[in-house]
């Protein structure tokens, strides 16, 4: 999976390629760690290229969710394809995210 | 003059006592061999100082000694040949001597060999083995000192005791290098061969006091180097094969006894057929199923927990445990059930970064309907009369939010009726050309289930996707609870 970093004026936009599982989570907790320790506690998750999603990765963003709304931010997703999509609706994960798009 | 001949003469010195005795017979006064300091040693006759004497010098290994004879009419030509010929005679015999010294060698060298190609990587502990390993690369190249020093910083040495601590301060030369070096303040050949694979190091040698390795000496060094570097490595794969074994030994026990909070006494509710079934992809899976009965009812549940593995069977047992004191403690509602679940597992999952889909039903002996809730659990199938319906998650998966936020779903249970509650291990399990089994088939099998045999509806639906999957390893956890409201009550 291809993580691409891009900082607005509050938010961090993390740009995901590929497939999200279980082999990607140290990657993205490892990115995604380093940028709220930066201070940076307003991320968006774009999965508009992700085309297939696991549990562990959803729990992952899950916990990147709630460590960011901890310290006042948020994780926010955009425009997740067709696939993932589905899943977040089948777990009911689409209630406990703010989704753009 | 000496008669003593020295011990360098002593092959020849039968055959010049000869010669010599030859001259006396055929009128010479005296025979000697003149030695390079000119000191005279008597093989035959007396040393006359008066007589006529004639010289002729010896060659090869004998260079520098002559032959002599004193006499009248002594041939030259005569003398020539016969200090050719003891000449030769000495030159033959220490070649002898030196081909056999060279065939021992070779020999031991053989033998030694025979003994480092002997040594078994699983005979002996990791540390005999590097010891005997050093030792014998020590013998069979003839070294003074050898060091094998590993790059996890195990080191042994054999040899010299001085000369292998100053070799284990080398042993950063770089490969195919011979230092003419001096250490401890003689004259040594210093080879450092690195050695690569399961166990990289670096084989030291010195050679002996004044001597250098000579070029067959240098390969046999090479031919060494990687027979130990081959041994070490075996042993390592030896030691982790050794290792893996254990873990997976304690891993089958882990996976055995998480498997053991699954209930195996079905319940006994009259107007319920049930059956249920967990096939994980590893050893240990994180879904599982559970039931209670209560005062209340039977309440159930089918929960999965977020990744696969041991880790996910962890807390899949702790859930199930909480599952069965939550029953027992707010049996009448399951909502309530999940609610004081989540208040017993929240910190605990929030701390692990995992979460738990979960369905939790509640059936009164005798209802036509069933309540049930669901958070974030997939595929939950409703099969009333003909009608076949989804139940959709009405909040997010355990470990999400505290309290949870989901809602009871009451479902029409009437006779005849089937509820099939699955893992996703069962609608994503791919075929050999990654296209998952999706949630049409499943439906359509529920549609069809007889309504009389949870047993039997289980069974469908398995070897659907078992069916499916063909020869593509299972991919998740499959896991299914069934029930059916039988006709009989």
């Amino acid at each position: 999976m291809n993580i691409a970093t891009e900082h607005d004026d509050e938010t961090t936009i993390l740009a995901l390629a590929g497939r999200f599982d279980a082999h990607e989570v140290d990657q993205f907790r490892g990115q995604l760690d380093a940028i709220v320790a930066g201070g940076r506690h307003h991320l968006t998750v774009d999965l508009g290229n992700v085309n297939f999603i696991d549990s562990s990765a959803l729990a992952e963003l899950v916990r990147g969710m709630k460590h960011t709304r901890e310290l006042g931010g948020d994780l926010t997703l955009r425009s997740p394809s067709d696939p993932v999509r589905v899943i977040f609706e089948l777990t009911g994960l689409h209630r406990a995210f703010v989704i753009e798009g | 003059m000496i008669e003593v001949l020295p011990r360098s003469l002593a092959p020849i010195e039968r055959h010049a006592r000869r010669l010599a005795s030859a001259w006396l017979a055929t009128g010479a006064d005296g025979c000697w061999l003149r030695s390079p300091d000119s000191k005279d040693c008597l093989l035959a006759g007396s040393m006359d100082e008066s007589g006529t004497e004639r010289t002729a010098p010896l060659t090869g290994v004998l260079r520098d000694w002559a032959l002599v004879v004193s006499g009248e009419g002594v041939s030259q030509l005569r003398l020539d040949a016969d200090a050719g010929l003891l000449s030769a005679i000495a030159q033959r015999t220490t070649e002898v001597g030196e081909l056999a010294a060279a065939l021992i060698e070779a020999n031991d060298q053989m033998l030694a060999l025979y003994d480092l190609a002997a040594i078994s990587a699983t005979s002996l502990e990791g540390r005999q083995l590097i010891e005997s390993l050093v030792a014998d690369a020590c013998r069979l190249t003839r070294a003074a000192a050898a060091v094998i020093e590993l790059d996890d910083g195990t080191t042994a040495a054999s040899g010299d005791p001085d000369i292998a601590a100053e070799l284990a301060a080398a042993t950063d030369v770089s490969d195919d290098e011979v230092v003419r070096g001096t250490p401890t303040g003689q004259r040594f050949d210093l080879v450092s061969r690195r050695f690569h694979g399961e166990a990289a190091g670096t084989l030291v040698l010195a050679s002996p006091s004044g001597e250098r390795f000579s070029t067959p000496q240098l390969k046999l060094i090479d031919a060494v180097v990687d027979h130990v570097s081959g041994l070490l490595s075996l042993a390592t794969m030896y030691d982790s094969a050794l290792s893996s074994a254990v873990i997976e030994h304690d891993a089958k026990t882990a996976a055995t006894l998480a498997t053991m909070v699954l209930p195996s006494k079905l319940p006994e509710v009259p107007g319920l057929d049930l059956a249920a079934r967990s096939d994980p992809a590893r050893l240990a899976a994180g879904d599982f199923y559970t039931w209670s009965e209560t005062p209340h009812g039977l309440v159930f549940a089918v929960g999965d927990v977020s990744g696969k593995g041991l880790g996910a069977a962890l807390v899949m047992t702790m859930v199930a445990g909480a599952c069965e004191r939550a029953a027992h403690l707010a049996g009448d509602d399951p909502l309530a059930v999940l609610t004081t679940i989540s208040r017993e597992m929240y910190d605990y999952l929030d701390e692990a970064s995992v979460f738990v889909t979960m369905l939790v039903g509640l059936y009164r002996p005798g209802d036509d309907h069933i309540a049930l809730v669901n958070a974030g659990h997939s595929p939950v199938i409703a099969r009333n009369g003909s009608a076949v319906t989804m139940i959709e998650p009405s909040g997010p998966p355990l470990g999400v939010f505290d309290p949870p936020l989901a809602s009871v779903t009451d479902v029409p249970f009437r006779p005849g009726d089937t509820l099939l509650i699955g893992t996703d291990g069962l609608v994503e399990q791919q075929d050999s050309e990654q296209r998952q089994l999706g949630y049409d088939p499943l439906l359509q099998a529920v549609s069809q289930a007889d309504g009389t045999s949870a047993a039997s509806t289980l069974t469908a639906v398995f070897d659907l996707v078992a069916a499916h999957g063909g020869e593509a390893t299972q991919d998740d956890d499959r896991t299914a609870l069934v029930l059916c409201r039988s006709h009989d009550t």
